[in-house]
C-alpha cells in the first residue's frame, strides 16, 4: 500500500449549526506536493486546523505520518506549520523567536535556521511587530523548515505577497520537497502557483470534497473546444461530460470532461464544419468544475429543457 | 536549461518537459552523452514539483531518449533507431493525415501543402547542420 502522510477519514465539523466540513476523506501520499483549493469559506483553514489538532472534528479521525490523534504530540514535532496568520510574539526579537522554537522542538536544526536567515535576510535583532507581512511569512516558513519537517502544512502562505517573494517562497518549498522528500500540503487561491508546483489537487466546495485528483489527470481529462456544427444546440448540449457551455453567434464553446479521443468522437457526431481546441488553464478548469457543482451551469434534463436559458 | 515551462498550458508540465527534451535531441541541441540536470536541480530551476520532473525523466527513459546510470546521473542515450519500422511510419502517416484535415479547413491546397513540407524539411536540415 502507498505510504500516506495525511489520511483523514470522514471528518465533519460544524460551528453553531453551520457545517464547515462535511465528511472529508483525504489521502495525501508521502512525498507529494498537494494543493488544497476552494472558494472562500469552503473549509480549507478549518481542515488545516483539524490536521494540526488546533480544533477537534465532530466526527471522523485523522492520521498524520501514519499515527492517529492520540500519539499526535510526538508526530507534531515532525510537522512544519505555517498558519494563515503567523502566530508569533509581537514583542520578541527574531532571534528570540528562533530560540523559543529550538526549545519547543527536539528536531530544531540551527544550521538550517542560519542558512535560511541568510537567504531571507532576516533582521535578527528587530522585533516581530516592526516587520512587514512578507518578512513575518518568511520567518514563519523559516521556523517551520528549521525543524527538518517530514510534512509541511501551509495555509495560504503566499496570499498578499509580491510576485518576486512568491516565487522565492515556492522555490524554497520545492527545494525542500526535492531535497528532503518532505510532503507539502498547502492551500491557496493562487492557481497559477499550484499549476506550477502541485502534483495532486483537492478541491473543497461548501465544506464538501469536490474532487481529489492528480494535476496531470485534470489537464488530460478536461478540454475546451470551440466549434461550428451542423447539428443544433440540443445535440451539442447532450454531449457526454459537458461542464460548461457558451455560445457566441454560431460558435459553440464547450468545456467537457473525458478522454480526448472520446470527446473528439462525440464531437464528430455533431458534424462540425470548423473546430479548434482552446487552451484551458487550471483556473478555467476549476471554475467550470465549481460552477457545475454549484449548479450555476445549465443542467439538462432528458427533454433538453433549459436550452433557451443557456443561449442568452 | 534553455527552456521554460508554461504552467497555464493545457499540456501537463511533465509532457511539456518530455516534448522540449525530445525536440532538443532531434535538433541536435542535446547530444548523446550529454548529462541531464538532476531532478532536484531542474525542479528548483523551473520552480516546479520534483515529482513532475521525475515523471518526465521516467517517460524519456522508457522511450530510450535518456539513460540513467545509477548515481552518475542521467544522460542522453544516443540509442535512437537508425532506421524506421512499420509502426513508426504509421504514426507519422497518422500525424500527416491530421495535418491534411487542418490544411483543408484553412484553405491550404495540395500544391501549397507540398511546398510547405519541402520548405520545412530544408529548414530543418539547415538548422541541424549549423547546430
Amino acid at each position: 500500500m502507498q505510504n500516506l502522510s495525511i489520511k483523514t477519514c470522514e471528518i465533519s465539523k460544524s460551528f453553531e449549526g453551520l457545517t464547515a466540513l462535511d465528511n472529508i476523506s483525504l489521502q495525501v501520499p508521502a512525498g507529494s506536493v498537494f494543493g488544497l483549493i476552494g472558494p472562500n469559506g469552503a473549509g480549507k483553514t478549518t481542515l488545516m486546523k483539524i490536521l494540526m489538532d488546533i480544533i477537534r472534528p465532530d466526527r471522523g479521525w485523522v492520521e498524520l505520518l501514519g499515527q492517529s490523534n492520540r500519539q499526535r504530540s510526538r508526530i507534531k514535532e515532525k510537522v512544519g506549520y505555517v498558519p494563515d496568520v503567523p502566530g508569533m510574539y509581537a514583542n520578541f526579537k527574531c532571534e528570540e523567536m528562533f530560540r523559543l522554537g529550538s526549545k519547543l522542538n527536539h528536531h530544531w536544526d540551527w544550521e538550517r535556521c542560519q542558512e535560511l536567515s541568510k537567504i531571507f535576510e532576516v533582521p535578527k535583532n528587530s522585533r516581530i511587530h516592526t516587520l512587514s507581512r512578507g518578512m513575518k511569512v518568511r520567518i514563519s516558513l523559516l521556523m517551520a523548515l528549521s525543524i527538518r519537517p517530514q510534512l509541511l502544512l501551509l495555509d495560504e502562505p503566499t496570499a498578499g505577497l509580491d510576485p518576486i517573494f512568491r516565487r522565492e517562497f515556492l522555490q524554497i518549498v520545492m527545494d525542500e520537497a526535492a531535497g528532503s522528500g518532505t510532503t507539502v500540503f498547502y492551500s491557496t487561491h493562487n492557481l497559477s502557483d499550484l499549476e506550477r508546483t502541485a502534483d495532486t489537487i483537492a478541491c473543497l466546495n461548501q465544506g464538501r470534497l469536490l474532487f481529489q485528483r492528480s494535476l496531470d489527470e485534470i489537464k488530460e481529462s478536461i478540454h475546451r473546444v470551440q466549434f461550428v456544427a451542423e447539428e443544433d444546440q440540443r445535440t451539442v448540449l447532450n454531449l457526454p461530460g459537458i461542464l460548461d457551455y457558451q455560445k457566441s453567434g454560431r460558435i459553440h464553446i464547450i468545456t467537457v470532461e473525458g478522454r480526448w479521443a472520446e470527446v473528439e468522437a462525440a464531437l464528430d457526431r455533431c458534424r462540425p464544419i470548423y473546430r479548434e481546441r482552446l487552451n484551458l488553464s487550471l483556473e478555467d478548469a476549476f471554475i467550470s468544475l465549481i460552477k457545475k457543482d454549484t449548479g450555476d451551469t445549465l443542467t439538462l434534463d432528458a427533454h433538453g429543457e433549459g436550452i433557451e436559458e443557456a443561449a442568452q | 536549461m534553455w527552456f521554460d515551462i508554461e504552467p497555464g498550458s493545457s499540456i501537463p508540465i511533465y509532457l511539456q518537459l518530455v516534448n522540449k527534451i525530445r525536440e532538443a535531441v532531434a535538433r541536435g541541441i542535446l547530444e548523446p552523452g550529454d548529462r541531464m540536470p538532476t531532478v532536484r536541480a531542474l525542479a528548483s530551476q523551473l520552480t516546479t514539483n520534483p515529482n513532475t520532473v521525475a515523471k518526465a525523466y521516467q517517460r524519456l527513459e522508457q522511450e530510450g531518449v535518456i539513460i540513467t546510470l545509477g548515481s552518475k546521473g542521467s544522460f542522453i542515450s544516443g540509442n535512437w533507431p537508425g532506421h524506421s519500422d512499420e509502426q513508426g511510419r504509421r504514426v507519422i502517416a497518422d500525424l500527416l493525415d491530421k495535418l491534411l484535415v487542418e490544411a483543408f479547413h484553412r484553405g491550404v491546397n495540395e500544391e501549397e501543402f507540398r511546398e510547405l513540407v519541402e520548405e520545412r524539411l530544408q529548414n530543418w536540415e539547415k538548422e541541424r547542420g549549423s547546430g
